[in-house]
């Protein structure tokens, strides 16, 4: 017997590591199966890319371990989901604490002891040199690292429950939460607002919260954290691992609080519950919440897609009232479904009280009542106070003049609030699309708002509606160039003419669309530019837009291209000190048919002054 | 040596015990007798540190028994449903709780084998037969020489040989080293012939606890007949009255001979005492707690 003390209890980790053998020996022969495969390649690999890829071996070695981490916690905990089992162990004379320690320690051995050995197998086997092995020892410590997070949440998993199955169904959903998290942040925001931004997630209010619960996941550490160290035998990777690898030991606080979590769930537990779905009341209607409002989810997917419905991201705006009905009613069969798992009967509706019927009903469409009026989900449009300026790309998906479209800068306070409220109303109009139609052009607005972060919204819009051509109109009209070129906003201007043959410039990748252009120029002083841009307010002021931005240009007409590049990024990075690198130069083009006189002019005396060079030779 | 006070314990809201006392004497063999569901299992589970009691204490010899390896290492419990290892034998189960127990004794392990002479050691308990699986947990138990054994249906599934050589155990072992028992069963014939001090449970209350002796001397049953009708037997405390023509049979609470002289007083034409069962005593004291059996009728 242990002294009173005593953590852990030789006889129990003895028993759980003989009566367990099959689990750890399965685990062993699967890691020496891997091992063997990747051996048998070595030297080829060698051979052919003069280095071994550590990721080959880490991979299917951390996904073993999960694996097992899970298996060996259903196995060394399991006994807690069996009343005769249970009751016979917690009448020994252990403590409780003992208990767990010795099942938890004898679970850590099986887990990580075929690993260690593995690694103590590829060490030998492998030719490396004495400083790889520290990237080995490296790729060891993540694995365990990971493993670790694992084991422990797969034991937190167990002993949240009674049940086998239950525990193995709550790992593997924890493991997914992440993933569930994400798809039902964005099914929310895409089907309650019409609009989307890809990297939805990837920043602002979203992007804490999904660290943080991508560290508490190990699926996800597994799939994005772990590094690629290789073992070069040429040069070393030093400063590789350093900085990638240290961040992914984070891990270890989670995994801490894991255990710390599960030893408090074993010494608070009943064994009373043993069988039971789950050990403790209070987390029955947590359990409750999550499978009705996640299954809710799953059920409008599922029948979404099964449907045939048209749905996609952008469209699910339109079927907002089929998709209401679907999460109200799967909420309600994922309701009657939880309560049949934990009461481990098909026939509740007996036990069911009347206001249980409605229930999930009503809890469904409060949250979705809640979150919508909260907008906590998404701001589509942000309040034209939060703005310092706004930056609108069009694209035309049928042409290839632009890459990535041209930009237009708004800045002044009464721009930004007629562009917001322009904006706001064409993504009303284009909500009520009907999800069958596809839309021609991406509507990209980029909100730089004060506080130094940017919001990136994208809207398919169908350019014949009337409030795109709305915007079209604003945007040419507020004159973008009076407001970012000349005012000082933008400086290093560069202006180039081109005529778009086979010469390329070196800022315009257009190639010969425009049969009858006249020249090409490049590299513009500074003057020439000024002088085409007042030339181009002329021709504006006198009705003839030549923005692009007005309408497709009329590519038969076009004379010339004026293409300016601006360098807003920089100045705004001075400002902004977050500025991604990939927002750099803006370009800005119009095209200058007969009627535009004055810039043609202009144009002519620069290339008569030579002040404008023709590049391909023509005149 | 086993003492119980004010104990609570419920199961989602329903209370298997409700503020239960009892009290077991060092030595004693006693007997847990009470209708299904009156909580004789979770006062043994809770007696033995398995359950927590919601409010209350249990002490073994002064001890709190939860949460205790020191009060618990001095106690065995076989359940009524017998666990073992999967592929474990005798010998590995007893190698299991050699190393659990402090007191399991090696000696006392080889002198009880051939009181148990069908018992295979290298067969894995599990596919002995129930009564096998009961035989073997009592050869390990007493193997541990514990100070107080707690038993639920102790001698379920043993043919009744085997009963008596268990029993015979099990006194032997109350008689030399004074061996606490406690024993929960239906089999009131069996506690009748072993224990000295029985329980009353019901509803997870302690209805009656007393030693055998002393409920067996405060209720008598009576067999007389009258002259004429039966009279109303004022003053008697009478548990149950039942006739055949003028043939009279009560129980009655009381002394025997107050009962006597209270009966004389109706000058019967005869009366004679009857041995009283302790399933008499059972059933006549849990009718009294709306337990009694009901009549069926079909047309």
């Amino acid at each position: 017997m242990q002294s009173k003390n005593s953590l852990l209890s030789k006889a129990l980790i003895k028993k759980d590591f003989t009566r367990f053998w099959p689990v750890w020996a399965v685990e062993l022969l699967g890691l020496l199966m891997i091992l063997t495969g990747i051996v048998s390649n070595l030297n080829y690999t060698i051979r052919d890319y003069g280095y071994v890829n550590l990721e080959d071996f880490m991979m299917p070695v951390g996904g073993i371990t999960i694996l097992f981490s899970l298996i060996t916690a259903v196995m060394v905990f399991g006994y807690l989901s069996d009343k005769k089992e249970a009751y016979l162990v917690h009448s020994f004379p252990v403590k409780r604490q003992t208990m767990f320690w010795s099942h938890y320690v004898a679970g850590f051995l099986m887990v990580f002891v075929p690993v260690f050995l593995c690694f103590v197998c590829y060490a030998v086997c492998i030719p490396v040199r004495a400083e790889d092995f520290l990237f080995l020892f490296v790729v060891f410590l993540q694995i365990f690292a990971g493993s670790f997070a694992a084991y422990n949440l797969a034991c937190v998993s167990m002993l949240l429950t009674a049940n086998k199955l239950s525990g193995m169904v709550i790992y593997l959903v924890f493991n997914g939460f992440v993933y569930g998290i994400i798809n039902a942040i964005n099914f929310m925001g895409e089907f309650m607002v019409y609009g989307t931004s890809n990297d939805l997630l990837s920043y602002e209010l979203y992007s804490l919260p999904m660290h943080i619960l991508t560290m508490f996941t190990p699926l996800a550490f597994f799939n994005v954290q772990i590094v690629t160290v290789e073992m070069v035998k040429k040069h070393t990777f030093a400063f590789q691992w350093a900085w990638q690898a240290f961040p992914s030991f984070f891990i270890l606080i989670p995994a801490v609080l894991f255990l710390v979590a599960a030893y408090y769930l074993y010494k608070k537990r009943a064994i009373e519950t043993a069988g039971d779905m789950l050990a403790f009341s209070w987390a029955k209607p947590v359990y409750k919440a999550v499978f009705t409002f996640f299954s809710s989810l799953l059920f409008v997917l599922f029948i979404l897609t099964v449907g045939n419905y048209g749905y996609s991201y952008q469209s699910a705006y339109a079927v907002r009232f089929q998709i209401v009905f679907l999460m109200i009613l799967g909420a309600t069969l994922g309701y009657f479904a939880v309560t049949m798992i934990l009461n481990k009967t098909f026939f509740i509706w007996k036990r069911l009280r009347w206001f249980q019927y409605v229930l999930p009903a009503a809890g469904m469409l409060l949250v979705l009542l809640g979150v919508k009026a909260a907008g906590a989900f998404y701001v589509y449009v942000p309040d034209a106070e939060q703005i310092d300026f706004i930056e609108i790309v069009q694209g035309y998906e049928d042409e290839n003049m632009y890459s990535g479209g041209g930009h237009l800068f708004f800045q002044k306070s009464e721009e930004i609030k007629t562009l917001e409220e322009l904006t706001r109303e064409c993504i009303k109009e284009q909500k009520e699309r009907s999800s069958g139609k596809y839309a021609d052009d991406i509507y990209q607005v980029y909100y730089h708002l004060k506080d130094g972060s940017r919001m990136d919204r994208s809207y398919e819009i169908d350019t014949k509606t009337d409030s795109v051509k709305k915007i079209r109109k604003y945007c040419y009209n507020a004159g973008i160039v009076t407001h970012s070129f000349m005012d000082g906003t933008v400086a290093n201007t560069q202006v180039d003419v081109s005529d778009g043959k086979s010469e390329f410039t070196k800022t315009w990748s257009h190639t010969s669309s425009y049969d009858d252009a006249k020249v090409t120029m490049n590299d513009v002083p500074d003057e020439c530019g000024s002088i085409l841009y007042e030339a181009l307010k002329q021709d504006e002021k006198e009705g003839h837009i030549p923005l692009s931005y007005a309408e497709k240009p009329d590519r038969k007409g076009t004379l010339y291209n004026v293409h300016f590049e601006i360098s807003l990024v920089e100045k705004s990075r001075e400002k902004y000190g977050e500025m991604e690198e990939e927002t750099e130069p803006r370009f800005l083009d119009f095209y200058v048919a007969e009627e535009h006189v004055h810039t043609i002019k202009a144009i002519e005396t620069l290339i008569k002054e030579k002040k404008l060079v023709n590049q391909a030779g023509l005149s | 040596m086993i003492e119980g006070k004010e104990i609570c314990k419920s199961f989602d809201g329903f209370p298997a015990l409700d503020h239960l006392d009892f009290h077991v004497p060092k030595g004693a063999v006693y007997g847990l007798v009470g209708p299904n569901g009156a909580g004789k299992s979770t006062l043994l589970r809770s007696c033995m540190g398995i359950f927590k009691v919601d409010k209350g204490n249990i002490f073994v010899d002064g001890e709190e028994v939860f949460e205790n390896p020191h009060a618990k290492g001095r106690m065995v419990f076989i359940p009524d449903e017998i666990f073992s290892f999967r592929t474990a034998d005798i010998l590995e189960m007893k190698k299991y709780y050699q190393s659990i127990y402090p007191k399991f004794d090696e000696k006392i392990f080889e002198g009880l084998r051939e009181c148990f002479p069908e018992l295979s050691e290298k067969k894995h308990v599990r596919k002995m037969s129930k009564g096998m699986q009961k035989q073997a947990a009592f050869w390990l138990a007493i193997s541990c020489r514990p100070e107080v054994i707690l038993l639920d249906e102790p001698v379920d599934g043993l043919d009744p040989v085997m009963r008596r050589q268990v029993w015979n155990i099990l006194l032997e072992e109350v008689a030399k080293r004074e061996m606490t028992v406690l024993v929960s069963s239906h089999n009131l014939r069996e506690l009748e012939d072993v224990c000295d001090h029985v329980g009353f449970l019901s509803k997870g209350k302690m209805v009656l606890e007393k030693s055998l002796e002393s409920l067996q001397g405060s209720i008598s049953k009576w067999q007389m007949a009258f002259e004429g009708d039966c009279p109303g037997f004022e003053n008697i405390d009478i548990m149950h009255h039942s006739d055949l023509g003028r043939v009279h049979t009560l129980i009655i609470r009381g002394g025997l001979e107050t009962v006597r002289k209270k009966i004389e007083a109706y000058h019967p034409l005869f009366l004679d005492v009857l041995p009283l069962t302790l399933e008499e005593v059972f059933i006549y004291e849990m009718g009294g707690e709306d337990y009694a059996v009901k009549e069926f009728f079909t047309e």
